[in-house]
């Protein structure tokens, strides 16, 4: 049977009044305008990459602390810092999939920053079955790159299959703080003996060299990101503009929901569900995931909320709650029932993900991956409202 | 406000027809179908256009098509890692991940931003055949060229292409141009290939529709096999190796009908392309003569390196990827188009519907499926010729390729380019190229006003 489309929309169009998005005037109803929620969101935004740009390089220093006295404590100092790095830069993850700043490829800053798997032995020595090679990954081949700096790095990934997208950005620190983890449970074990001259290791000096270039370019890619939400940067100007509103908070409800269920839910949550492959997990030499997965829902709650930091400006859920204020308050309850479902995964990640789906760890996870997905659901209920129409389902990368 | 209707989707199958109004304009041609993919259909329109799941998919088929679109989306890295379940990369290899060639579940463009190959390959052979009776692998480099190498790993050699523009002029006397591609090897890094050598561009395809696809019944495809018509036109199918059952059977993927099952089609391409064995390929693909190949560390634990359950949840994700709906579907002059696109004769082997048959999933079980191929192949001429014989088709044989989805290709992928190789700009010159059994259909598309042109574009465009 061939289907009538117009007949389709005309019956769309009454299931949309039937939801309750006649509401498309600029007003959410309630005195919050779209502009307003638009421009704060923005403004939210820039504050986070900011302070992620200001996280890295506090971060910078700390590494070239350790790196001038390498022991045991400065390397725990080290590594509590790079945790610390990365939390705001969590929160600003709910912005994702809309092809803004961080996501627009080239230069595609995001697979630059955060990159996940990462490939160690590209980097530095290996092991397998407990046996190490020492002489593998740029660290350890001076014929391969006799000099690791930033443009050596970026000619060597010129040639052409894109690897940069596997030997830079916070998990390549990661790799190079913590090391492989090749226990079941728990973080990598590098010694800090790696990065001392005339230690153990080989090639501490270039080890410490990439490094520190793996650190300036998260410095980098982050500033630029930043400064793409500079409030007189064109794509900030533009974003904000009032004939794009609508656009923008089509954007803005897509990063969300998107984020929500295909990315943290489906994707660095349920890939490793399925799979119980333990290290298939973002933070996997620094065991430390669940600090990451608890943050980014807690950034994609403070954005539907208006809120970043000490601000708490016009939301969506001004505008949403004007629109139908019962979905409103099922979406806020939804959000805060995922942050509350990851937290109560139990630590580690790779201890959780183990075992039968009736383990207390499992079920914790499958908890929250069905939280997550009826967080991405609401989403586009809410958008919805207010009389936008956003994908949620599943997202292609 | 199309994409609006995706949203809704439930609610619409309860009220279709719920409007008593709707009866057509006189004389205007009835709508199309939008259900390219029957209930497999996503109403998406935008750049994600490619990567839905089909619906109804219940809680442990939701967690399959997740893992299998990691499996798909994430880079595959040297071994040893942390991440052992992705690691093994190469030696040699195409591509890191699935996605790097069929990005957004698309077709990439075949050269990246700095020119260099990118969503394209190029498969080996040397004359003769091989055991399983398919295409006789070089011996010096294997059946696929492979540009990459893991760290301390040259790759075989750098491909490079270059275009010459051919002008031509359609029946109204206005012009066109074609780029004609030659293709050469800069710096085999193993030494001189063997006698005889033969190269075939291939374009990653879009991954869109497999599932429906793999579900019509041979029966169905065997239908259409005919000796030529009038027209000239024929339709063969492929018979190829099932390296499961150990046996020829009838092909159905890949630009030559080359791969039976997307299982198959999805181990091939992870050997060939990323270097990572399975338990249906469990050998590499270095030869004896590449010292620093053989000698990488492996990633297989023990025996091979993509875990059956990755293997089947990848395979599962992309047979669980629905096909857009057709946009536009009451418009007059993509309408037209369609009427044009059957008179000229296109649809002789691009078909437009199809049916599936028995399947795992409800929604891509017994639909009704506008593809627009026969899924057999068909001698193009000379001028796309690869002449390179894979199984039963010859040097200038090709498989029908689906166009549903192909509309969408600018908005997803951002480009246009077409056919094997991806010489065309889109698709008038994707016609033009036409030759062998679709010289008649490209001829009367060259010939015709460019309002019946133009209208036909339309309509692929809708698709």
């Amino acid at each position: 049977m061939r289907v009538n489309v117009r007949k389709l929309l005309s019956c769309v169009v009454t299931a949309s009044a039937l939801l309750g998005c006649g509401s498309d005037d600029a007003n959410g109803g309630a005195g919050v305008s779209r502009g307003a929620v638009v421009k704060n969101y923005a403004a939210n935004l820039y504050a986070a990459y900011s302070d992620s740009v200001d996280d890295e390089i506090a971060f910078q220093s700390d590494v070239n602390a350790f790196l001038a006295a390498p022991t045991e404590k400065t390397l725990k100092t080290v590594r509590d810092s790079w945790l610390a790095s990365r939390e705001h830069y969590m929160l600003t993850e709910g912005a994702r999939f809309y092809d803004g700043p961080i996501d627009v490829d080239p230069p595609n800053h995001e697979a630059l920053i955060n990159s996940w798997p990462l490939d160690e032995a590209f980097i530095d020595y290996a092991s397998k079955d407990g046996v190490v090679n020492e002489d593998v990954g740029i660290v350890n081949m001076p014929d391969v790159l006799p000099e690791i700096t930033t443009e050596g790095l970026a000619q060597l990934n010129g040639s052409d299959d894109e690897p940069e997208n596997v030997s830079v950005g916070y998990h390549a620190v990661e790799f190079l703080l913590w090391g492989q983890a090749l226990n079941d449970v728990g973080p990598g074990q590098r010694p800090a003996t790696d990065y001392v001259i005339g230690g153990p290791s080989k090639n501490p000096d270039r080890r410490a060299d990439y490094l520190k270039v793996a650190v300036e370019g998260i410095i980098s890619d982050l500033t630029e990101v930043r400064d793409a939400w500079k409030p007189t940067a064109s794509y900030r100007v533009d974003f904000e503009k009032d004939a794009n509103l609508a656009e923008s908070l089509t954007h803005i409800f897509t990063g969300l929901a998107k984020f929500s269920k295909g990315e943290l839910g489906s994707q660095r949550i349920g890939a490793g569900y399925e799979s119980k492959h333990r290290h298939d997990q973002h933070d996997c030499f620094s065991s430390e995931t669940l600090v990451d997965y608890e943050r980014d829902a807690l950034g994609v709650q403070a954005m539907y909320l208006g809120k970043y930091g000490d601000n708490d400006g016009p939301g969506l859920d001004d505008l949403v709650k004007a629109a139908d204020p019962k979905l409103d308050a099922d979406l806020k309850k939804k959000l805060q029932a995922s942050i509350d479902a990851i937290k109560a995964i139990p630590a580690p990640f790779e201890d959780a993900i183990a075992g039968d789906d009736d383990s207390p760890g499992r079920k914790a996870i499958q908890a929250a991956l069905t939280a997550l997905s009826a967080q991405g659901d609401a989403f586009g209920a809410a958008a919805a409202a207010i009389g936008l129409t956003i994908q949620v389902d599943d997202p292609a990368e | 406000m199309m994409s609006r209707i995706g949203l809704l989707f439930g609610s619409i199958v309860a009220v279709v027809g719920c409007s008593g109004e709707g009866a057509s304009d006189s004389g205007a041609l009835p709508p199309a179908d939008p259900k390219s993919g029957g209930a497999a259909t996503t109403l998406d329109d935008t750049s994600q256009a490619y990567g839905n799941s089909i619906r109804k998919l219940d809680d442990e088929q939701a967690g399959q098509f997740s893992l299998g679109h990691s499996v798909f989306s994430r880079a595959w890295v040297t071994a040893p890692a942390t991440t052992d379940n992705l690691d093994g990369l190469g030696p040699l290899f195409n591509a890191r991940a699935c996605a790097t060639c069929h990005s957004k579940d698309g077709r990439s463009a075949p050269f990246n931003t700095s020119g260099a190959l990118l969503g394209m390959l190029f498969r080996l052979s040397i004359p003769g055949i091989a055991d399983n009776g398919g295409p006789n692998p070089d011996p010096v480099y294997g059946d696929q060229l492979r540009p990459f190498g893991i760290l301390g790993v040259p790759g075989d050699g750098t491909p490079r292409v270059t275009y010459e523009e051919q002008p031509g002029s359609y029946g109204d006397g206005s012009a066109f141009s074609l780029q004609r591609p030659s293709y050469s090897i800069d710096g085999w890094n193993y030494g001189e290939p063997g006698e005889g050598l033969m190269i075939s561009p291939r374009t990653g395809p879009s991954v869109i529709g497999l599932g429906l696809l793999e579900a019509v019944p041979e029966d169905e495809i065997l239908a259409y096999v005919h000796a030529p018509d009038a027209d000239g036109v024929s339709g063969v199918p492929n018979y190829v190796w099932d390296a499961e059952q150990q046996t020829a059977v009838l092909g159905r993927f890949g630009w030559k009908a080359n791969q039976p099952t997307t299982m198959q089609q999805t181990a091939g391409a992870f050997v060939g392309d990323i270097g990572i064995t399975s338990s249906l390929f469990r050998n590499g693909t270095c030869t004896p003569t590449m010292t620093a190949c053989n000698a990488a560390t492996s990633g297989a634990d023990p025996d091979f390196e993509l875990s059956d359950q990755a293997w089947r949840s990848v395979s599962f994700y992309m047979r669980s990827l629905a096909v857009p709906a057709r946009r536009d579907v009451d418009d007059q002059e993509a309408l037209r188009g369609e009427l044009l696109f059957a008179k000229f004769g296109c649809a002789s082997c691009h078909r437009e519907t199809l049916h599936t048959g028995a399947a795992d999933v409800d929604s891509l079980a017994n639909q009704t499926i506008h593809p627009y191929t026969d899924l057999l192949l068909h001698d193009m001429g000379p001028d796309l010729a690869d002449e390179r014989p894979d199984f039963q088709a010859s040097g200038s044989q090709w498989r029908t390729p689906p166009l549903w989805g192909l509309g969408l290709l600018q908005k997803v992928n951002q480009h246009s380019f077409m056919l094997h190789d991806a010489r065309a700009r889109g698709f008038a010159e994707a016609i033009l190229w036409h030759g062998g059994e679709g010289a008649k259909a490209r001829e009367n598309f060259r010939l015709a006003p460019a309002s019946e042109r133009n209208a036909l574009l339309k309509f692929l465009e809708s698709l």
